[in-house]
């Protein structure tokens, strides 16, 4: 089966400038990449449904999540209904619920939640910190959970916002190898958002650079580096360390 | 000791307790997580209680439940006096105590968790039931007992509304006022030791409950 396609396109004004992104991906993992206050979280919000656009569409397949019309009547599908996964910076665990209760969390209806959220956890290779609470749990373990918590939704999508920024580089390559291998199989959209130049080579099969609010230049990341297309995205690249 | 007012004065407490956690939780939600015109204006209204005299907020409920006012003239539902009306006149002193509470408590738990709620399908209402009010638990029950220590505790405005009858709504904080100017001092001496004992013991809960748990209730990290 042919995955969807996911098409965003939209404006929206924020306080220092306007955001405008246009990008289609299929099964991959796209990088975004660009400074602090690029608009990278803002966009994943407006994929999530977090935040609304001004103007826009943002489709996956042909399901319209966003759709703005002429009379300033827009179409937004509501978050819980666009089964995108996300997985946020600070991992945003349920601190109240154990890891596997956070996975489960988005199964409670259906039957047999516990043993889905086992098996993924499992998958996640966690099965034996299934009953930790979150703050029990090194940084990387967390990361794992809050994936397999994404998982259960079985979503086509998945948001990841600085993932592992805050891990150590053994950890982050392990979960690297994984989400590779995870897209793979799932065949995922991946969008990743990052500011650190070595996570967007290691995972990224496309590298989106983004520079206050636009979209500067999108390529496999090779391409990129050897042609940027201006001198903003030299700027971007050059900035941070490979 | 005054063992018809110490029922009335449960009585009295746990309907302006249940009344309490209905509307000072529902007020703490919205205050705690949403912003509208007006709300610097609405809840000073709600913490006027603090701070109005006694007998002033007396006062007003008589105007809003006696003769003349809509509750009797539309509904034709006569609580003056009754002990109905000291419930209503305690629920009213403790709420700015459990709004407080509950509101802060709310606001203390991260937009980022209940995010993570709605990407994972959830509607509103179930992000506050399985979420917010789990975290925002601790809170929320602190603000409970002081409002219901409070409500036990009411006097003035309960005299206003409710009136002193025995039996019918003396409660226990009007019995002592009875008994210490009738003299009879080791009848209220017990009716002192029982609502101490009661404010003592609720304050010892709430300090316990400000305590930081031993399972850590921030954002994990």
């Amino acid at each position: 089966m042919e995955a969807p396609s996911l098409k965003i396109d939209f404006e929206k004004r924020l306080a220092a400038f306007s955001l405008r992104v246009r990008l289609e991906l299929c099964a991959e993992i796209l990088v975004l990449f660009g400074p602090s206050g690029a608009g990278k979280t803002q966009t994943l919000n407006a994929v999530a449904g977090l935040t609304t656009p001004d103007a826009g569409e943002i489709l996956l397949g042909d399901t319209p999540f966003f759709r703005s019309g002429n009379n300033g009547h827009a179409f937004n599908l509501p978050p819980r209904k666009r089964r995108v996964g996300y997985v946020f910076q600070q991992y945003a665990l349920f601190p109240h619920l154990t890891a596997l209760e956070n996975v489960a969390y988005a199964l409670w209806r259906q039957p047999g939640a516990r043993e889905q959220a086992r098996a993924l956890l499992e998958r996640m290779h966690l099965a034996q910190l299934s009953n930790r609470y979150p703050h029990e749990l090194s940084g990387g373990q967390q990361q794992r959970v809050a994936i397999a918590r994404a998982l259960a939704m079985k979503p086509r999508v998945l948001l990841m916002d600085e993932p592992f920024s805050a891990l150590d580089s053994p950890t982050r390559q392990r979960l690297h190898q994984d989400l590779v291998k995870l897209q793979q199989e799932e065949r995922l959209i991946v969008v990743y958002v990052t500011h650190n130049l070595a996570d967007a080579f290691a995972v990224g099969h496309r590298l989106a650079i983004m520079r206050e609010g636009r979209i500067e230049q999108v390529g496999v990341p090779e391409d990129v580096r050897r042609n940027p297309a201006n001198p903003l995205v030299l700027a971007a690249l050059g900035i941070t360390e490979v | 000791m005054n063992w018809s007012a110490l029922q009335l004065s449960l009585q009295v407490t746990a309907v302006a307790t249940t009344a309490l956690f209905v509307v000072g939780l529902a007020l703490g939600v919205l205050l705690g997580r949403y912003k509208f015109r007006g709300q610097i204006i609405f809840e000073t209204v709600i913490f006027l209680p603090l701070v109005l005299p006694p007998s002033v907020l007396g006062y007003f409920l008589l105007l809003a439940l006696g003769r003349g006012s809509p509750v009797v003239e539309w509904f034709h539902v006569q609580i003056v006096f009754t002990w109905p009306a000291a419930a209503i006149a305690s629920a009213i002193v403790g709420l700015p105590l459990m709004v407080q509470a509950s509101r802060a408590a709310v606001a203390s738990v991260d937009p980022v968790l209940e995010n993570a709620a709605r990407t994972l399908g959830s509607s509103e209402l179930e992000i506050l039931w399985r979420v917010t009010l789990p975290l925002a638990r601790r809170g929320v029950v602190a603000g409970l007992i002081l409002g219901s220590a409070r409500a036990l505790g009411e006097f003035g405005a309960t005299l206003m509304v409710a009136g002193n009858i025995p039996g019918r709504t003396q409660t226990l904080p009007l019995a002592v006022y009875d008994a210490v100017q009738a003299r009879r001092y080791d009848e209220a001496n017990v009716m002192l030791l029982v609502l101490t004992s009661l404010a003592f013991a609720g304050l010892l809960c709430v300090r316990r409950l400000e305590q930081p748990s031993r399972r850590r209730v921030d954002a994990g990290r």
